[in-house]
């Protein structure tokens, strides 16, 4: 690091040796990490993809010499894939949309409307973003069993419904649309639903695109909660929670445990190359992780 | 029962407005207070309350109230105080690693250098992936027979390590996966610090004879704080936390050598079905991070001049 900032800087203006020296080293640095990022999804997709005897095999090989759909026949066949992959879709879309709509709708109240103990409100929303989830897990769990809940998609979704920080992000958005424009649509006898889909909501795309991939990502992702929710409830599990069953019951089917965790990853994977940009900048400003 | 409080409060501190609020505003926070009210507020009470009595899970009511014994326990159990040395030695490995490895990387990419954005997307594509996928993946990479990490170590002549198996390694092993894992998200929060510094008081700073180091540690260094204290809280509340991967990768074991906080919470409540002593472990998991941010903001909060 010395040296080739040092290097770097003496050799600003004119190029010279030191210069081209540190760039090169920069670089090298800058690749081997990458390729340390990214060797793990090689070695989890080249896996998936060998015959069980290469994968077995000591010492492994790290260019492939086999090239079968073996484990994905396998993991279709033995695993409901379909099924858990919409049981994800269903809970994560429920998260996602409940989740946006409800803390779009308290935003709005919070900056838009004039109401008794709106900033208490904001206040305990604020607070409520410090507290630790897995305080709850107990209390939450039988609460859920006393509902009758347990191993539905319910109770996946419901405690994700509303978050703090959602409605932080959509608050923090609402503040910069002008009053004017809820003026004007309110003398035209609109009421306040009708100003808050229809005007709000378009005008704030790109933070309502940061909730859904952040509360999409967290919930996709999510392992603690839908799993205790489904013990015993297989054909209800989500991805992530299957696929570690699924790896607990073919422990040594290291091939088809890969394809099942290709599978999983996948989604999110196809999701985040297409859009890239607003994944990087809705999570690190999320700071929510599984 | 919010609309009650919320109203008292109104009636002291602005009592012109209490005629001209948008009742409309009820029905925009309803679905949010009843939310809130029953899957955080609600289970929050039951959680202190349930730390201190005798929890019947089936019926969901306390059986009989236990007053402190259950942190009287705690206290005495040898298992407790593993979970938080293991959960300890993740916090000073993998904290440190995956942050500073941020900040490196992310000093890195804020120079003018080619595919910055390809760069930037390679390192972010653990975070994104799903820590259930990855900890499947690594452990089994971490294999010891057969396992690539061993392999490739052999290359340059190390003796396969016992990643996951030797109880003196384990959580070393899953500190250094984690952080691996996260070291993308930093450098994303550490590119968008950087980005934030003005370049005329680097140049101004170069103007006057200063060598990048010293801009570096003197200049943007404390320029950066609010943001590495911001990463040194979130960082602290995931490493009390973890559970995903010690649960995946070694089900807390060897001889309970990875077992943290929370996993040690999840196995006392339900596989031992103990609900009452769970909960105060989770109070105990909710007081130690507390009190460990507040040390932390006094320890590397500065103030900017």
């Amino acid at each position: 690091m010395t040296i080739r900032a040092r290097a770097i800087n003496r050799g600003r203006g004119t190029p010279g040796l030191w210069s081209v020296l540190g760039k090169v080293l920069m670089y090298l640095v800058l690749i081997g990490g990458a390729i340390s990022s990214l060797f793990p999804f090689y070695w989890m997709i080249s896996s998936s993809f060998k015959i069980t005897n290469e994968i077995m095999q000591v010492p492994p090989n790290i260019i492939p010499t086999s090239l079968v759909l073996d484990n994905y026949h396998y993991v279709f066949s033995t695993m409901n894939v379909w099924q858990t992959f919409l049981n994800s879709l269903i809970v994560s879309g429920s998260t996602v949309l409940l989740n946006a709509l409800f803390s779009g709708m308290v935003a709005y109240a919070l900056v838009k409307l004039v109401f008794p103990g709106s900033k208490l409100l904001f206040m305990l929303v604020l607070a409520f973003m410090m507290i630790p989830g897995q305080l709850m897990t107990v209390p939450l769990f039988l609460q859920i069993n006393r509902m009758g809940l347990l191993g539905t998609y319910p109770a996946m979704f419901l405690p994700g419904a509303v978050s703090s920080f959602s409605i932080f992000l959509f608050r923090q958005a609402m503040l910069s649309v002008p009053n004017d424009y809820i003026d004007a649509a309110k003398i035209d006898g609109s009421s306040h639903i009708y100003i808050f889909f229809r005007i709000i909501m378009p005008l704030i795309v790109p933070t309502l695109i940061t909730v859904i991939i952040i509360n999409f990502f967290w919930s996709w992702n999510s392992y603690l909660w839908p799993m205790m929710v489904t013990v015993g409830k297989d054909h209800m599990a989500t991805m992530p929670v299957a696929l570690d069953r699924y790896r607990t019951l073919h422990a040594v089917r290291w091939g088809a445990t890969m394809a099942g965790c290709v599978l999983t990853a996948a989604p999110i994977m196809v999701l985040y190359l297409i859009l890239q940009r607003q994944f990087i900048e809705s999570i690190a400003l999320s700071g929510i992780k599984g | 029962m919010s609309y009650i409080r919320v109203t008292g409060d109104s009636a002291q501190s602005r009592p012109e407005k209490r005629k001209r609020w948008d009742r409309i505003a009820l029905l925009f926070i309803a679905p949010y207070v009843i939310f809130t009210l029953t899957f955080l507020i609600y289970p929050l009470g039951m959680a202190i309350i349930g730390s201190l009595a005798k929890w019947d899970m089936i019926s969901n009511s306390f059986v009989q109230f236990t007053g402190l014994s259950n942190y009287v326990r705690l206290v005495n159990d040898p298992k407790f105080w593993q979970s938080v040395l293991n959960s300890l030695i993740y916090f000073v490995v993998q904290i440190p690693l995956a942050i500073v490895g941020g900040m490196f990387v992310a000093n890195l990419l804020n120079k003018k250098i080619i595919a910055r954005d390809l760069f930037r997307g390679l390192y972010f594509l653990p975070v994104i992936t799903g820590s259930v996928v990855l900890a499947i993946l690594w452990r089994w990479m971490y294999q010891s027979s057969n396992g690539i990490i061993n392999y490739l170590l052999s290359l340059i002549g190390v003796e396969p390590v016992k990643w996951l198996t030797d109880a003196s390694i384990t959580m070393l092993s899953i500190s250094l996966m984690k952080a691996w894992m996260d070291v993308g998200f930093y450098t994303i929060v550490f590119l968008a610090g950087y980005q934030s510094i003005s370049a005329e008081l680097l140049d101004a700073a170069k103007v006057d004879g200063a060598n990048d180091i010293q801009v570096y540690f003197k200049i943007k260094l404390p320029l950066l704080n609010p943001t590495i204290v911001f990463c040194i809280m979130m960082a602290t509340i995931w490493a009390f936390q973890i559970f995903n991967e010690p649960y995946i990768m070694t089900g807390g074991g060897p001889l309970g050598s990875s077992t943290t906080m929370t996993l040690l919470l999840y196995k006392v409540g339900f596989i031992e079905h103990n609900m009452g002593y769970a909960s105060t472990i989770g109070v105990a998991i909710g007081i130690i991070i507390f009190v460990t941010s507040i040390l932390e903001r006094r320890l590397f909060e500065r103030e900017i001049e």
